[in-house]
């Protein structure tokens, strides 16, 4: 019964020969980094040479991208619709809004501790919310976005209420446009560097398995709440850095960054991007944010038209952008004819010629 | 005593114009386990319904705005049916959270070209405006009539879910969709009628309370929260559970005011919590899957 | 010379006041290849369930490798070595055939939790030694959620096999599989319980197969253990001749 191909592989795993895995060649590996190096430099670039004011819509869309990609790792990677991420955007934001305006912490006091303080929220809230699946975890979620806005709304003197908190917070070096960018810029990039390790990481194929099915992970011997909670802790902690920068793009805070419109808005970004796609969300973000903020110098109506959009995508599009950016490759793939050995082709390669005879 | 009977009158109003909302969100989701974030935009046509067709005069006149706005809403509704929700039924909670959070955004665009931007007011007709007293107390005439259209529709939606084919049909469509269509029930002609259903009651809830607030965008956006509370307590898909929970809300809103207002709007979320600690599938509801 | 890898006794589920399990007694010997069938509504799927912690027991004692593992959650009677295979095809539809293999050797390794290191990739690589094993060698790029339904079948096998399990528990291995499919899949658990020692529990509704692979078999009805012992002689059993009316028992070509 004993096959010959078995003890061959078992020789091919013990020198440690990599897998050849097509996808992931170095070929292709350097071109994606090329194409990734290019459109920060863009971004970069844009953002030093635009005017003022467009340089600013460029840095809150620069902080979304973190904000999308961050609730990405639980939406599209962990299967975890949450509508409450907003909360610990929320968090960020106020950490810094507050420490200012009651003089306990100074400015970079309050970013360091933002994220933390935003992870710290995330485990009582993250260990309730788990409990729940599917469309209750959603709405549980989407429950405790909106507590968090009615408390923001209402503990006056903790928070300054309905008007929230504006003032001078940012220190002054921040004040300048292209200082505040750049920062904005840096953060981000190795924030969002971080993430994209995490979800190659052991723990973020574990995090994709879970999703798509819970109980096959379960029997392999993984807790799966304990995991869920953890990513939905990770989660939390780039949601609040991305809250924090919501400062210094608006030196303000108020409630209704936390209700569950606005955690919907992250999620609605994934979704138009792509959210089985590490990077669409940051299509997503780019994409829903100047549509928003250039559709209403031209329409009252931005909503109806964001509203189509969603539509259109989530009912013909499922994978958004990024997953039709990937069929259109495919497509122009197969019209021509694969030359260099084509990865479709390896895949498809004939199965070991020594099965069972 | 007077105290208490205001307050209990004013609970039993909220929690009944809530409940009349939620039941249509939890009945669509029972025959068609979609849960439809555009459900208080119907309550927000149906109060702006209210508004232009009642104009300044009372009386009767209001009586045959309430039906007309919750008819031409439950109207839309079919429309919103065939043109996106159908193409969600069975689909991934994502999936149909978004779609019809998409449709709330398009229809809140749409009702601010219809309505405007300000806010709109109806009085009460004659003959239940004002106040009666009752052991003293000075109570609202026409909280009676909320409360009475709240009895109303819990007791047709009773008879109705209990006691005809249609219920049972309602009930099967989620359970054994094969066997009813095996039976000769035209699944998508039963999921337009409930949905629309849903959407009169929304629509109805939004025309009936429309005397007691003022009527302005935005609406849609909070009525959805509260409905969706209730429904999450009571567990999706139970009327009996969505009217049980109608009243836990009302009083959670009534006890947190009287103990302490600037934490009052919170009660209500933390009842959920509480509710979803002991029961993640809520009151009335069952553990998914 | 008895080495008893899992041990059950007097075990028990009610299901309100229906008694799907009843004082189910059952050993399984270390490196065997042990069969439980009987008719549907037997209470094997019960049975399964109850091992694996997806269901706690009524009463009874399950004992794993000298632990007693009776009513503890699935994901630790996994750890303590005991792998099941569920009855209906459940892969991780967007993973890769070797994300899926690798994510049991990185559960194996204790490294789900490992955030920073380039693990993934290396076990990713040794899942293909895993995934020639059962037939799938490579295969490794392909969507698990795109396999014929007989591979899907074997990446689960390979899922479970890489996280070196002491008890593999195949619930309906060969459901809704062709001929060819079925035979592959019968050489492939007679290949690891002989090679690699792995005891393998298995129900089974095709009699060919489970009297031609298993070394012990047990006949549940209506809950009951209607009696245990080797093929031969369970298929020559009155009361299990009642039960499947001679129906697939006489048939049985040898498959070892």
């Amino acid at each position: 019964m004993a096959r010959t191909t078995s003890s061959d592989a078992a020789v091919v795993a013990a020198l440690g020969v990599p897998a050849p895995a097509a996808p992931g060649s170095f070929a292709s590996r350097l071109g994606r980094a090329a194409v990734l190096v290019a459109f920060v430099a863009l971004v970069v670039m844009l953002g030093l040479t635009l005017a003022p004011a467009n340089a600013l819509e460029l840095q809150y869309a620069v902080s979304l991208t973190l904000f999308a990609v961050a609730t990405n790792l639980i939406l599209g990677f962990g299967g975890l619709v949450s509508f409450g991420q907003g909360v610990f955007y929320g968090v960020g934001a106020y950490t810094v809004a507050l420490g200012w305006m009651h003089h306990s912490l100074s400015f970079t006091e309050a970013m360091v501790l933002a994220p933390f303080f935003g992870a710290a929220a995330a485990i009582p809230l993250g260990m309730l919310a788990l409990r729940t699946r599917r469309l209750y975890f959603s709405l549980l979620t989407l429950t405790l976005s909106q507590l968090a806005y009615v408390i923001a709304e209402n503990q006056t003197n903790l928070t300054g209420g309905t008007n929230g908190v504006f003032g001078a917070m940012v220190p002054s070096w921040l004040l300048d446009p292209h200082t505040s960018f750049l920062f904005t810029v840096a953060i981000v990039a190795v924030a969002i560097a971080i993430l994209w390790k995490i979800v190659h990481s052991p723990f973020g194929l574990v995090l994709r398995a879970i999703r798509d099915n819970r109980e096959r992970v379960e029997a392999l011997g993984v807790n799966v709440y304990a995991h869920e909670l953890v990513a939905f802790v990770i989660s939390a902690f780039f949601c609040s850095l991305a809250g924090s920068l919501f400062v210094v793009y608006s030196q303000s805070s108020y409630p209704e960054i936390l209700n569950w419109t606005a955690s919907g808005v992250p999620v609605f970004m994934a979704v138009i991007g792509g959210m089985y796609s590490f990077f669409g969300p940051v299509v997503g973000a780019f994409v829903y944010e100047f549509a928003s903020h250039y559709l209403i110098e031209y329409t009252q109506d931005w909503q109806l038209v964001i509203g189509v959009v969603l539509l259109a995508i989530v009912l013909l599009r499922p994978d958004g952008l990024a997953g039709s950016l990937g069929s259109l490759r495919a497509w122009l793939r197969r019209r021509r004819p694969p030359v260099d050995g084509a990865p479709a082709a390896a895949a498809a390669a004939p199965e070991s010629g020594g099965g069972p005879s | 005593m007077a105290r208490f009977l205001t307050e209990t009158i004013g609970t039993l109003s909220d929690a009944g114009s809530l409940f009349v909302v939620a039941a249509g969100l939890t009945l669509v989701f029972g025959a068609m386990r979609v849960i439809n974030l555009a459900h208080g935009t119907f309550y927000m046509y149906g109060a702006f319904a209210v508004t232009t067709f009642a104009g300044t005069a009372s009386g009767l006149r209001f009586w045959v705005a309430v039906v007309v706005a919750a008819l031409v809403v439950a109207a839309l509704g079919a429309v919103v049916q065939l043109g996106v929700v159908r193409f969600v039924v069975g689909k991934e909670p994502l999936t149909q959270l978004v779609a019809t959070f998409a449709v709330l955004y398009i229809l809140a665009d749409v009702a601010l070209h219809l309505w405007g931007s300000g806010a709109r007011s109806v009085s009460a007709p004659l003959g239940v405006s004002g106040t009666f007293t009752l052991a003293g107390a000075y109570l609202p005439v026409y909280d009676l009539v909320i409360i009475g259209t709240a009895v109303l529709v819990g007791l047709v939606l009773w008879l109705l879910l209990s006691h005809t084919s249609l219920g049972w049909m309602i009930r099967a469509a989620v359970d054994d969709p094969e066997l009813l269509q095996s039976g000769g029930v035209n699944l998508r002609r039963l999921h337009l009628a409930v949905f629309a259903t849903g959407a009169l009651l929304a629509a109805l809830a939004g025309a009936i309370v429309t005397p007691q607030i003022s009527v302005a965008p935005g609406m849609d956006q909070s009525i959805i929260v509260s409905s969706l509370l209730v429904v999450v307590i009571g567990g999706l898909g139970s009327v009996v559970g969505t009217a049980f929970a109608a009243l836990i809300i009302g009083i959670a809103d009534t006890v947190g005011t009287l103990v302490d207002p600037t934490w009052a709007s919170t009660f209500m979320y933390f009842a959920v919590i509480l509710v979803l600690v002991v029961r993640p599938w809520g009151l009335f509801g069952a553990p998914e899957r | 010379m008895s080495d008893t890898v899992l041990f059950v006794q007097g075990l028990v589920r009610d299901f309100g006041g229906f008694r799907a399990v009843n004082h189910v007694d059952l050993a399984v010997e270390r490196g065997t290849i042990h069969a439980v069938i009987g008719p549907n509504g037997a209470g094997k799927s019960t049975l399964f369930k109850l091992i694996t912690g997806s269901l706690r027991p009524t009463a009874g004692r399950i004992v794993l490798d000298g632990h007693a593992v009776g009513g503890r959650r699935p994901h630790v009677i996994a750890t303590r070595g005991l792998v099941q295979v569920f009855q209906l095809s459940s892969v991780c539809a967007r993973l890769s055939v070797a994300e899926s293999v690798a994510l049991g050797i990185i559960a194996h390794r204790h490294r789900t939790l490992d955030v920073v290191t380039s693990y993934q990739r290396r076990a990713r690589a040794q899942a293909e030694a895993v995934l020639e094993q059962v037939g799938l060698g490579g295969q490794g790029a392909t969507i698990a959620g795109t396999l014929s339904h007989g591979d899907q079948r074997a990446l689960e096998i390979a899922m479970a096999l890489a996280i070196s399990p002491r008890v593999l528990l195949l619930d309906e291995p060969t459901a809704g599989m062709s001929p060819a499919e079925t035979t592959v899949i019968a050489q492939l658990i007679v290949a690891e319980a002989r090679t690699r020692g792995i005891t393998v529990l298995l129900s089974e509704h095709d009699m060919d197969v489970v009297f031609g692979i298993s070394d012990r078999v047990t006949v549940l009805h209506q809950g009951q253990v209607i009696t245990e012992g080797t093929p031969e002689a369970v298929r020559t059993h009155p009361e299990v001749m009642a039960i499947y009316l001679g129906h697939g028992a006489q048939r049985s070509e040898g498959m070892t």
